[in-house]
């Protein structure tokens, strides 16, 4: 909690400067008094430097002033008096469960007190909710989620790396969290650790300024499970990928699972090292595509119960027709509805959902034109435009042709008819079967899947 | 652009008469079915920790209304005795400015449209690390995160994940009324005729409307005049005040 002599300067400043002046440089700011000293915190360096350059004299004056008859020193330092790194908080490394710290946050509304708790088996960094109970099953995921939960049934056993790639918001990162989670169901002691790649390599490079980098490897080595989310940030880092790379091959020789998430195909990763690509493919890798949208209808249904609200069948299909590219903005569109009607005391209708995602179908609207996606489809493939509309019938034609009509059934509300007449006057049973060889070849050729995967992301984002 | 030997930017003094930035003097009479009751009541709520919500996007144009927004829920969340950080977009572009900042209970980033293509990835993490703390995020922009032309998809689906309001600025007799309520808080007496020669001079942007009222409210009482058009006009032409 702040000290009580740094909230009376507040107070003060409160008084002197401006509403952003504060919120920006003053507010962030955390003191804690020690003895004659009010070490006073900043969140980071910029904020450290600001402060010490336009503040910190007048912070030094009120505290003097405010404190006496007793001297104060004002000393201001880069540091939240919050975390403790889990790696270096760690008393007995690599024992049983005692090596994450688990940082808990009590209620906003009651204080500012965070704490760092003693350590606990269960201190992973997963979040409960993310369950394959919870985990909504379709064609997109199918195969993932199946592998998924083979993994955590047997850790270091099914499949080893499991490595989980995909567009933005389609759930990867949930797919991995339930894999650590049915694992600590299945075998409550076990060392399981969830950590996004920028944290990773934040405790790498701390370890080293505390030269602790034993401890780092002792502490991530002695773990059952290593679940890394978004692995394409270690890109261009190459002490982080040296030191993961000595981890991995560690982990791997003992038989502890590793899961990894990238937001590509790894092999596409520019940056990442080949020997981690290599490595990276040794175990099983699955893609997560975009959910169809019986799938879309069924998450939102699954999240609005989560939340305690019953959604008409007509307003759940309203939002998945509306939003096709992720999960994560799919959530996002609910939560919208959600937050309105609760505002407004109004029941969640067809009409009200219509009014409450508004903007954002115009703005959808707007971005995917027939037009559009011919333009894009033309440049992946590396084709002319005039092509899409020519009568050209060979494969290397005709296959991007294929799936430019299904990604514009797909991302445009025109028909059949209509699409055909924007591809060289051609008939609506041309498309049609367009969209189902597409729909086929994404079933079972990988380069397609792929490519239709990618098209889908540009168009969407 | 390393500013560390620049002030900060609007280093200025807090005038007493001017009324504090806070959700009750956010202008909007209009229907509880507009945009900005709707974006106002929820920030409110969503500052008091009563919507269960882990952030925010807030767009609309310039002058629209969106930092005095933010501002008032720092302020609500900073009466609670929390912790708050408020980054403008310009600012977010600094090494490190992004760093930490899931110590605060709440983290406000504003004029997200000047964040640079290099920052994105910053907070990218920046929000994880948020979401991870339990950390409030209140973003601000004057477009959708559709228009931002975010070069990083991870980041844009972030934006998106919780509820998005979007807010007009005020218009016609709106503006009127507004402005009026900002004389009024000062105590000072305006008649329709300075109103409208105002509002003619500053459409639809509130912010420089209050700067020049603020100007107005010093300039009556330093010279003791009354608000005429005459008097008016003279401290526009004098302090250089951009109107359109």
């Amino acid at each position: 909690m702040n000290d009580v002599l740094w909230a009376q300067c507040l107070s003060k400043l409160e008084a002197e400067l401006s509403e952003q002046n504060l919120n920006t440089w003053i507010r962030p700011l955390h003191a804690v008094r020690e003895g004659s000293r009010l070490k006073v915190m900043a969140p980071n360096r910029f904020v450290r430097d600001m402060v010490r350059n336009n503040f910190l004299v007048r912070i030094q004056e009120i505290a003097s002033l405010l404190s006496r008859p007793d001297a104060v020193t004002v000393e201001l330092v880069i540091g939240s008096g919050l975390q403790v790194a889990p790696v270096l908080a760690a008393e007995s490394v690599g024992s049983r469960g005692g090596a994450t710290a688990n940082l808990s946050r009590q209620p906003p509304e009651k204080s500012e007190v965070v704490t760092v708790s003693a350590p606990s088996s269960h201190a992973s960094n997963l979040d409960p909710e993310f369950t394959f109970d919870n985990l909504v099953e379709g064609k997109s995921n199918q195969f993932g989620r199946a592998a998924a939960l083979r993994i955590g049934q047997e850790p270091g056993r099914a499949y080893n790396p499991f490595l989980i790639y995909g567009s933005s918001g389609l759930g990867k990162t949930h797919l991995m969290q339930a894999i650590g989670n049915e694992i600590v169901r299945q075998k409550p002691d076990a060392r399981v650790m969830y950590l996004n790649s920028e944290r990773y390599v934040g405790e790498m490079v701390s370890a080293l300024q505390h030269s602790k980098i034993n401890r780092f490897k002792q502490f991530y080595r002695g773990l059952d499970a290593l679940l890394i989310d978004d692995v394409q940030f270690f890109a261009g880092k190459d002490q982080t990928q040296e030191e993961f790379f000595h981890n991995f091959n560690a982990l791997f020789e003992g038989g502890q699972q590793i899961v990894l998430t990238c937001d590509r195909y790894p092999k596409e990763v520019k940056g990442l090292e080949d020997r981690l690509k290599t490595r990276f493919g040794w175990g099983l890798t699955v893609s997560v595509e975009p959910p169809e949208l019986e799938m879309r209808v069924a998450i939102l249904n699954s999240k609005a119960e989560q939340v305690g609200v019953e959604l008409p069948s007509e307003v759940s299909f309203f939002i998945a027709k509306q939003i096709r590219s992720n999960v994560r903005e799919l959530e996002g569109a609910l939560r919208r509805v959600i937050a309105n009607s609760q505002l407004m005391g109004e029941p969640v209708t067809l009409d009200f959902a219509k009014r409450a995602i508004a903007d954002l179908v115009a703005v959808q609207a707007r971005v995917v034109t027939i037009e559009n996606i011919q333009k894009t489809v033309a440049e992946y493939y590396n084709i002319r435009l005039a092509d899409l509309s020519a009568k050209t019938r060979s494969r290397s034609i005709a296959r991007p042709r294929q799936v430019a009509m299904a990604l514009a059934k797909e991302l445009t509300t025109r028909s059949l008819p209509e699409i055909g007449r924007s591809f060289g006057g051609r008939d609506h049973t041309t498309v049609l079967h367009a969209v189902r060889k597409v729909a086929e070849l994404r079933e079972s050729d990988t380069g397609i899947r792929e490519d239709y995967s990618n098209l889908l992301r540009t168009l969407s984002s | 652009m390393p500013i560390d030997n620049d002030p900060p930017a609007q280093l200025t003094l807090a005038l007493d008469t001017a009324p504090a930035t806070s959700f009750d003097t956010f202008h909007c009479d209009d229907g509880l079915n507009s945009g900005r009751l709707l974006a106002s009541r929820s920030i409110e709520s969503f500052a008091r920790g009563e919507l269960d919500e882990k952030q925010l996007y807030l767009w609309g144009e310039a002058g629209s209304g969106k930092s005095h927004l933010l501002t008032a829920a720092c302020r609500s969340v900073t009466e609670a005795g929390l912790r708050v950080a408020y980054v403008p977009g310009e600012l977010a572009n600094q090494p490190s400015a992004l760093e930490g900042l899931e110590a605060c209970s709440l983290v406000c980033i504003d004029d997200l449209q000047r964040l640079d293509h290099g920052s994105e990835a910053d907070l990218f993490h920046c929000i994880n690390r948020c979401r991870a703390a339990d950390t409030r995020l209140l973003f601000a922009a004057d477009r959708a995160v559709e228009r931002l032309g975010l070069m990083l998809p991870d980041l844009a689906t972030r934006l998106n994940w919780g509820p998005v309001f979007h807010i007009e600025p005020l218009a016609g007799v709106e503006i009127l009324d507004a402005l009026r309520r900002e004389f009024e808080q000062r105590s000072l007496l305006a008649s329709d005729e300075v109103l409208s020669w105002i509002v003619r001079r500053f459409p639809r942007d509130m912010r420089a409307m209050k700067e020049l009222v603020d100007q107005l409210d010093q300039a009556s009482l330093s010279e003791q005049r009354r608000l005429t058009v005459p008097f008016v006009r003279q401290v526009v032409d004098t302090a250089g005040t951009e109107g359109v």
